[in-house]
């Protein structure tokens, strides 16, 4: 508990799944979080349930894909809270395409949600840690930015940018001592999953290559971005902490 | 329980293990000093217990865990930490001393494991954090100007990640975790692990956060990975090297 006493935390895409799990747990921790979702009564559930257990939260509306959505988000939770000591990078969209099915408008919209959106958000947020002098932001990537996977040409592809972006960012940034990790998860029952999930066969067959013999949830996630968020892992950046019940060791 | 727990990252990981909570035990073949850091731990109002033990020894460690399985009941976490490091070129590593490093570094965590897993088994749940290290992958060239020969060490320690993901196969269905933590250059104040001022100076430029670790960072970075926060995280290399490798 209070791991993160203090800190102002920006989650994108926290109104529900992975990024409703991390705002959640940072909430419990301490933080005071700025939860950000395309969904707006999302954003502000999510906001509700942390400050009725404790703390401060509140929930924003705003598009990540977009540059003017970023500024006025941003501004707004500077407005709110004063500082932005962390941030999570989680909004995301799934996809399930091969690459010749791919159209040009559908690969645009998977690389603007998925990517485009972590560079404007550290574009805006960075100078603001650099301001305080420290900062950690979290990107979250997937099993699949590792590995290539069925039906994903978008998806992997936007993921794997992911994670080279973030070694990229450690490397210009640790003069400023700002953290920059990714989390690549692997099977998380989300709402992205659900179709996946609730067909028991489909399910019995994913779970063969997972060796702890479930999929996660969003706190399972949530444990890992809380380490990465935390003074715990200031010896660690430019890492992609694969958060995957044991299963990438099978696609590395 | 953690061995070689008496200095450096070992001696960091048990007392923050201690400090949240753990009843530690620290294996050392240095029975003096294992005692010296349990009673350090147990002065400081946590709990602790020294053990004599040379981990590449079977029987010792066989004895060691019986003994544990006696007075504890039971063991949750297992910090395969003990190990030694020599400096050699290749060619001139004798085979005698590439057969000691291996036996201390990974035929012990062989060892230790085995044992382990007996008792986490049967309770089905239990961690394992075996420390490995950043010259696993890089073979001790850390910059340009800056080359550790120890090709022996290097290689001991990439087996040491190869075991962690075997034994966490084996371990899954039993609800036991195992992962590996791999520090990167790290400021031990042990003797044979310290570096001059001029090779410090050299070092720093190679390290994109600037400075060396701590032993207090690996030792946050296992408590992580044996507490909830790592429930889905098994047969894992952790990084903790400030950006030197980024995987």
């Amino acid at each position: 508990m209070d791991r993160l006493k203090g800190k102002v935390a920006v989650i994108t895409g926290g109104g529900r799944g992975i990024g409703q799990g991390i705002a959640l747990r940072f909430g419990q921790e301490g933080a005071k979080v700025v939860v950000v979702d395309i969904i707006g009564e999302n954003a502000e559930e999510t906001a509700q349930r942390i400050r009725k257990v404790h703390g401060e939260a509140v929930g924003l509306r705003g598009d990540v894909s977009k540059r003017s959505d970023v500024e006025s988000l941003v501004t707004e939770a500077l407005a709110v809270f004063g500082r932005i000591d962390i941030l999570v990078n989680n909004a995301g969209i799934g996809g399930s395409k091969t690459c010749l099915d791919t159209s040009e408008e559908e690969w645009d919209r998977m690389l603007a949600i998925n990517l485009k959106s972590v560079f404007l958000c550290c574009k805006r947020v960075i100078p603001e840690m650099m301001k305080i002098g420290k900062g950690k932001i979290v990107n979250i990537a997937s099993l699949y930015g590792i590995a290539g996977s069925v039906h994903t040409a978008a998806y992997c592809s936007s993921k794997a940018g992911i994670i080279n972006f973030t070694r990229q960012l450690a490397v210009d940034y640790s003069p400023h001592h700002i953290y920059v990790n990714a989390i690549s998860p692997g099977l998380i029952g989300t709402e992205m999953t659900r179709g996946k999930l609730k067909d028991p066969e489909t399910l019995n067959y994913l779970l063969r290559f997972i060796p702890l013999g479930r999929h996660g949830i969003p706190a399972d996630i949530a444990g890992a971005a809380l380490f990465l968020a935390s003074e715990d892992s200031d010896f660690v950046t430019g890492h992609n902490l694969v958060v995957d019940g044991g299963e990438s060791v099978r696609l590395e | 329980m953690v061995t070689g727990g008496v200095r450096g990252i070992g001696k960091a990981t048990a007392l923050k293990l201690a400090q949240f909570g753990a009843l530690v035990v620290i294996a050392d073949r240095n029975f003096k000093e294992a005692e010296k850091t349990a009673h350090s731990i147990v002065r400081g109002g946590d709990r602790a217990k020294a053990y004599r033990m040379d981990v590449s020894k079977k029987k010792e460690v066989d004895f060691v865990f019986k003994r544990l399985q006696k007075e504890f009941g039971r063991l949750d976490i297992l910090v395969n930490n003990a190990d030694i490091v020599s400096f050699t070129p290749f060619e001139k590593i004798s085979e005698k001393e590439w057969d000691t490093i291996f036996r201390i570094n990974l035929k012990g965590t062989f060892l230790c494991s085995k044992a382990a897993f007996r008792l986490m088994k049967l309770q089905r749940s239990g961690k394992i954090v075996n420390i490995s290290s950043i010259d696993s992958r890089l073979g001790g060239m850390v910059s340009p100007g800056f080359y550790n020969p120890y090709a022996h060490y290097a290689a001991s320690k990439a087996a040491i990640e190869a075991l962690t993901k075997s034994i966490a196969f084996e371990g899954a269905p039993y609800g036991i975790r195992v992962n590996a933590v791999s520090p990167g250059l790290i400021d031990t104040e042990m003797p044979e692990r310290t570096y001059t001022l001029e090779r410090k100076k050299n070092l720093l430029a190679a390290i994109p956060l600037g400075r060396l670790g701590k032993p207090t960072e690996i030792a946050s970075a296992v408590l992580f990975l044996v507490s909830e926060r790592a429930s889905y995280i098994t047969a894992k290399i952790l990084d903790v090297n400030g950006g030197v490798l980024m995987d």
